[in-house]
């Protein structure tokens, strides 16, 4: 396998030494370096498969909205064919950007500058003036918005790839379908999104909010203090510490932790109406895994995570699981977009959607009594860890690394018992240095 | 069919009362009284700040009635509140220094007897190395609280 020049930056560090993941260290350099950042972008998100929208989002023909990819604007819009694409936003004429809102619906996408205007599955179908070009020099089928490399769907869910090599998308998410489908498969109508995604700026690099989503739970009770002393955690400080790291493939990582010893925390706390659905849509090992546990939070590399807790939005209020997924966009070096989807079962009641937005907004939206804490350290870390005097040591990532994996972990990949450990946010660095030094790192050597 | 409300007049002695209580409010705010702002707060309460998308101007202002970056009522802001003054609420440890400004007051009277208030505000803040500013717009029914109530010294909203 062919090694891409792995020398970066002002002192030709080698990537494989700022990640040093079977040891535990990593180089502060990594949060914090414009090279590292547009290095990140030409190997990591203009290669790997981005999360860019749920079709439920664009539900009929003509619907579209605006996302972006590997910090490109890309439109998602559903043709006459009923298909999804995904289309550099972005005219061919003169580049403009051609869709300037966030969502709507358009018979034709007209550029605002000079008039092209493209059907609803990026044909361009009409330039300005079209008499005084002789023929030859508007070839019209060739002058389409351009598509976005890849573009597939796995249970509703959207990603594209600008990589013509990577393998595709069910490949690329290998085992961590068993747990994805334990999210989005679980019933027989599948999720749709509520709303539409919260997206919010933080001077934060993308990397310590994955980390924190690979399976810290043990930031818990320090940076959500707050929230335990008022009662609304168990003050127990190893009270999330009995469930299990996964590393489902490679970077696709995740926690499961069980909940208190009550039927209402069985299934992750979803409505009892839906567990018949559950039942059918679902396999044995992976049925028993949501019935034992309340929590689980995970990542699919590289930079989407999701959250499914069962929590009090309020106190003297009971407890309500939701769903939500992140995608962490690095938009610099020190910077983040994040953009957050509350998910839900279509089939779930009116009340229990209600009930769901409020612990969720509540909680884990940008106002959140949990999400605002999580902001201060992100950002603080990432302004801390530029320092030159800083980068001359590195971060620790040390903890449960002695632990053995479970053999009889009812799940696919590797499972270690306790879910305060640091193995998995390893996992996700190691994969980072992978497509950060290798030509392919999707080949992974035989077993 | 509700009528629409009865505007009061800008510089009235009742519109003065109101404009005085959401002065009061800001101090309050600014001073990081919490706990008395959360005494001003009627338990009906219904706290949304609804998202707003761009969107072209045939498809309306943008805002979402159906997802918004607050949903609260009161127990959900109490527990703020709360949160606040326990000692690890990391987003305010250390606090804030802000400064609210209001202003562009217009109080209307409907038929229920209560005043619909909106105004423009602007909030300065200032904390570690990012300042960060927020200029929003309010609109304000005082559920459940009459005018009578609403002019009296105790006022409550």
């Amino acid at each position: 396998m062919t090694n891409l020049d792995s020398t970066v930056g002002r002192d030709h560090a080698d990537l494989n030494v700022l990640v040093d993941d079977a040891g535990g260290r990593i180089s502060r350099r990594i949060y914090a370096d414009p090279e590292i950042h547009a290095l990140e972008q030409e190997r990591i998100f203009r290669r790997a498969w981005g999360f860019l929208a749920h079709e439920s989002e664009v539900p009929n023909p003509g619907d579209y909205i605006e996302r972006a990819l590997a910090g490109e604007p890309v439109i998602i819009i559903r043709g006459n064919d009923g298909k999804v694409r995904a289309l550099l936003n972005s005219c061919r004429h003169r580049g403009m950007r051609v869709v300037r809102a966030d969502r709507g619906n358009a018979s034709f996408l007209r550029c605002p500058y000079h008039g092209w205007s493209y059907s609803r599955e990026g044909q361009l179908v009409r330039a300005f003036a079209e008499e005084l070009y002789e023929p030859r020099y508007l070839e019209k089928e060739t002058l389409g918005l351009i598509p976005v490399t890849r573009v597939e769907s796995y249970r509703g869910m959207i990603f594209g790839s600008w990589s013509p090599d990577v393998p595709d998308l069910e490949t690329f998410l290998g085992n961590m379908k068993f747990y994805l489908d334990m999210l989005v498969g679980r019933t027989d109508a599948g999720t749709e999104v509520i709303g539409s995604p919260h997206i919010w700026d933080v001077h934060a690099n993308w990397k310590f909010c994955v980390d924190n989503f690979t399976g810290d739970n043990f930031h818990l009770y320090t940076a959500h203090g707050s929230v335990v002393q008022l009662g609304m955690l168990p003050p127990d400080p190893m009270s999330l510490a009995y469930g299990t790291l996964v590393q489902a493939e490679d970077g696709h990582v995740l926690h499961m932790v069980p909940g208190p010893p009550i039927p209402e925390a069985e299934y992750l706390g979803l409505p009892k109406a839906l567990v018949p659905q559950l039942q059918r849509n679902l396999s044995p090992p992976q049925l028993e895994l949501l019935k034992n546990h309340t929590f689980t939070v995970g990542s699919v590399y590289p930079n989407l995570s999701y959250l499914h807790v069962m929590v009090q939005g309020a106190l003297n209020t009971p407890p309500t699981p939701f769903l939500s997924f992140r995608l962490w966009q690095p938009t610099g070096p020190t910077s983040t977009r994040i953009w957050s989807w509350l998910f839900v079962d279509k089939e779930a009641s009116k009340e229990f959607r209600r009930a769901t937005y409020e612990a969720y907004v509540r909680t884990f939206g940008p106002s959140g009594i949990f999400e605002q804490d999580d902001m201060e350290n992100w950002e603080e870390c990432t302004r801390v860890n530029s320092g030159v005097i800083a980068q001359r040591h590195t971060l620790h990532h040390g903890m449960g690394l002695h632990i053995p994996p479970d053999p009889n972990f009812p799940g696919p990949g590797t499972a270690w018992p306790g879910s305060y450990g640091e193995r998995t946010q390893l996992c996700f660095y190691a994969e980072w240095k992978r497509w950060m030094t290798l030509e392919k790192p999707w080949v992974r050597a035989e077993a | 069919m509700s009528s629409a409300p009865t505007p009061i007049p800008v510089g009235s002695d009742r519109y003065s009362r109101v404009v005085e209580w959401l002065y009061r409010e800001a101090a309050m705010l600014d001073a990081s009284d919490y706990s008395g702002w959360l005494e001003l707060l009627a338990e009906d309460l219904v706290y949304e700040m609804p998202i707003r998308q761009s969107v072209y101007q045939k498809d309306g202002d943008g805002f979402r009635d159906d997802f918004g970056f607050f949903a609260d009522d009161y127990g959900s802001m109490k527990t703020r509140v709360l949160r606040l003054k326990t000692d690890q609420a990391w987003a305010e440890q250390p606090g804030s220094r802000t400064r609210h400004y209001v202003s562009n007051v217009l109080i209307g009277q409907n038929a229920k007897d209560e005043y619909e208030v909106s105004c423009a505000f602007f909030v300065m803040r200032t904390r570690a190395i990012f300042p960060m500013i927020f200029s929003p717009a309010s609109a304000a029914t005082c559920c459940g609280q009459t005018v009578k109530d609403f002019a009296s010294p105790d006022v409550r909203c």
